[in-house]
């Protein structure tokens, strides 16, 4: 049998020809398919990155009526005061805890602020950081702004307190140091509360800054912006920073800045606070101790002598060198139920004062009780270290 | 009024059409010029005149004519995206042929391994005497009925070069470029099914 015989290509014994609707079946799924039309990369490029611009344009400036409300979802009263300590909060997690006989009024509510007016008595603001509000608290002379932190404001009979445990506030106001302060954590300030009128009045006409001094009392404290000579007295609105005993004023100047310091009455904690603070800034850390000293001796029983015994504790560890003093006067304030916000710096504190002092055992304790209060504390190296030090010196 | 007679009335303008579709004459280039323009009815006109051939290729290749439509939707798809590449227009038909082959080899490794995993299934399975032309004589018939009981047993690779080169009359490179393998191997893979057909059919190379 003879074999097949083929020529290639054989193409040529195929069908080609497709059907009309073979072929409009066809094109009709790829019409489908393919896109419409081609759009370059850099126009879509472009595009979404002008589209983000605007999103991001319109999310920040886009105005959102909802204004903050109580955590229960009420609105918030135009008014809150308490005869008892309480708390309020609000639905984005601040909070706010009265002292007892405070009164507070809301004089702002927006989608970008909140401002309050401290009327009477102590309040203690525990702010949700990165919320959309601007904080603001006025409290006679000050203003206090914060975003997200925990701060007091108390206002006494003649002077108003901030007190920041944690992040940042700005206060403003006429008592303040040059109108302006930015505490820290830590960090307080007090600045006297003076009737309006009263102090263009004195600054023409009324007797000599210092010699008013002299003879003040905590009411009539000199106003540091309307008097030239009391310049290095703008102090008596200062920043009390435990952490940072730097000072602006010279020593010399501070020197009679101090001895100028009107003698403090009674009940004025707050002065002698003041004139420690001074003397602490102005390079006299012994002269600061010796009035925080008075100040625990006068008045014992009052809210903020743990406050006093802690920065002593602070000065005769930093700057007198006497250990032993700094790990009495930091026991006591641990054991008076310091804030929060400085308890573990003291307990961490009071390990070094105890380790310097010799006191090894004293020190492992302060260590292990550092440890289990605070096992992710932030000088759980330095209290290692330092109880290290006092069993091998 | 009284109407005036129709040869007197003023002759309407010609229509005029801007773009107008091509004669089946037009050139390749023509069509590949007006369709990189973004033309569409270039688009068509290039898939009416070669979706023949297209179509034809991915039979004989893949053997279903469910897949060999999907060979032919994908080789078009795939030469209007890439239709900027073209740098001779005016080899057009045989880019298009070198896409549809591209796709039928996908074709063949989704089956490899639809099968390795147990869910191939058999499908249709058209032999050359079934796609060849009404119009040839038995004796050809016959002849293509011999080949393609040999070359239905090959491997696929195997089966589509050999069909590369004695159907579709493509050279050894052009077939190594077309499936994605080495000049070797397309040789190879030819021979292989040569030796084969040779013994039932004796296939005389013209003009390649």
């Amino acid at each position: 049998m003879s074999k097949s015989r083929l020529r290639a290509p054989l193409a040529g014994l195929f069908e080609e020809r497709l059907a009309e609707p073979g072929v409009h079946r066809l094109w009709s799924r790829i019409a489908r398919a393919q896109p419409k039309r081609s759009v370059p990369k850099t126009f879509l490029i472009a595009w979404a990155a002008s589209t983000v611009c605007l999103l991001c344009a319109l999310s920040y400036f886009w105005p959102n009526p909802a204004h903050l409300r109580l955590a229960n979802h009420e609105k918030l009263p135009a008014t809150i005061s308490s005869h008892q300590p309480g708390s309020v909060s609000f639905e984005d997690g601040s909070r706010v805890e009265l002292g007892p006989e405070t009164l507070i009024d809301l004089l702002q509510n927006t989608d970008r602020s909140l401002v309050f007016a401290l009327r009477n008595g102590r309040a203690r603001f525990n702010v949700v950081p990165g919320g959309p509000r601007d904080w603001r608290i006025e409290c006679g002379p000050l203003s206090v702004e914060v975003v997200g932190t925990i701060f007091s404001v108390e206002r006494l009979p003649a002077s108003v307190r901030v007190q920041v445990e944690r992040g940042r506030v700005l206060v403003t106001g006429q008592g303040v140091p040059d109108r302006v302060a930015r505490l820290s954590a830590d960090e307080s300030l007090v600045a006297p509360i003076e009737p309006l009128a009263s102090a263009p009045t004195r600054a023409l006409a009324g007797p000599p800054a210092s010699a008013a001094r002299s003879t003040a009392e905590p009411t009539s404290l000199p106003n540091p912006v309307t008097s030239h000579e009391s310049r290095a007295d703008d102090s008596t609105a200062h920043a009390h920073r435990p952490q940072s005993p730097e000072s602006t004023l010279g020593p010399r100047n501070a020197g009679s800045s101090v001895a100028a310091l009107p003698s403090a009455a009674p009940d004025a904690v707050d002065v002698l606070l003041q004139r420690a603070d001074l003397a602490q800034r102005a390079g006299a850390p012994a002269q600061a101790a010796s009035i925080l000293q008075r100040l625990l001796e006068e008045h014992p029983h009052d809210g903020r002598v743990t406050l006093a015994q802690f920065t002593l504790g602070r000065l005769y560890l930093d700057s007198l060198g006497e250990p032993g003093q700094a790990a009495k006067y930091l026991t006591k304030a641990l054991a008076g139920g310091i804030p929060a916000a400085l308890a573990e710096d003291a307990q961490a504190r009071l390990v070094q004062a105890l380790a310097r002092s010799g006191n090894s055992d004293g020190a492992a304790d302060a260590a292990a009780q550092y440890r289990a209060r605070y096992p992710t504390g932030r000088h759980l190296q330095d209290v290692a270290r330092w109880s290290k030090t006092a069993s091998h010196p | 009024m009284a109407r005036l007679p129709t040869a007197l009335l003023p002759a309407e303008p010609p229509l005029v059409n801007p773009t107008p579709l091509p004669l089946p004459s037009v050139e390749d280039a023509v069509l590949v010029h007006r369709a990189q323009r973004g033309e569409v009815w270039a688009r068509e006109a290039i898939f009416r005149k070669h979706v023949g051939y297209v179509n034809a290729l991915s039979l004989r290749l893949v053997r279903d004519r469910s897949e060999a439509e999907d060979v032919v939707q994908d080789t078009f798809l795939a030469a209007f995206r890439r239709l900027e590449q073209l740098s001779d227009p005016g080899r057009l038909r045989g880019w298009l042929g070198s896409i549809a082959v591209h796709h039928a080899h996908r074709r063949f490794r989704r089956r490899r391994w639809l099968r390795f995993v147990g869910l191939g299934l058999p499908g249709e399975s058209l032999s050359l005497d079934q796609l060849a032309s009404g119009t040839i004589d038995t004796e050809l018939r016959d002849a293509l009925i011999h080949v393609d009981a040999i070359v239905s047993r090959l491997p696929e690779e195997v089966r589509a070069a050999w069909i590369l080169r004695y159907v579709e009359g493509y050279t050894f490179d052009e077939i190594c470029v077309a499936s994605g393998c080495s000049l070797a191997t397309a040789k190879r893979r030819v021979e292989r099914a040569q030796s084969l057909v040779r013994g039932q059919v004796e296939i005389e190379e013209g003009g390649q």
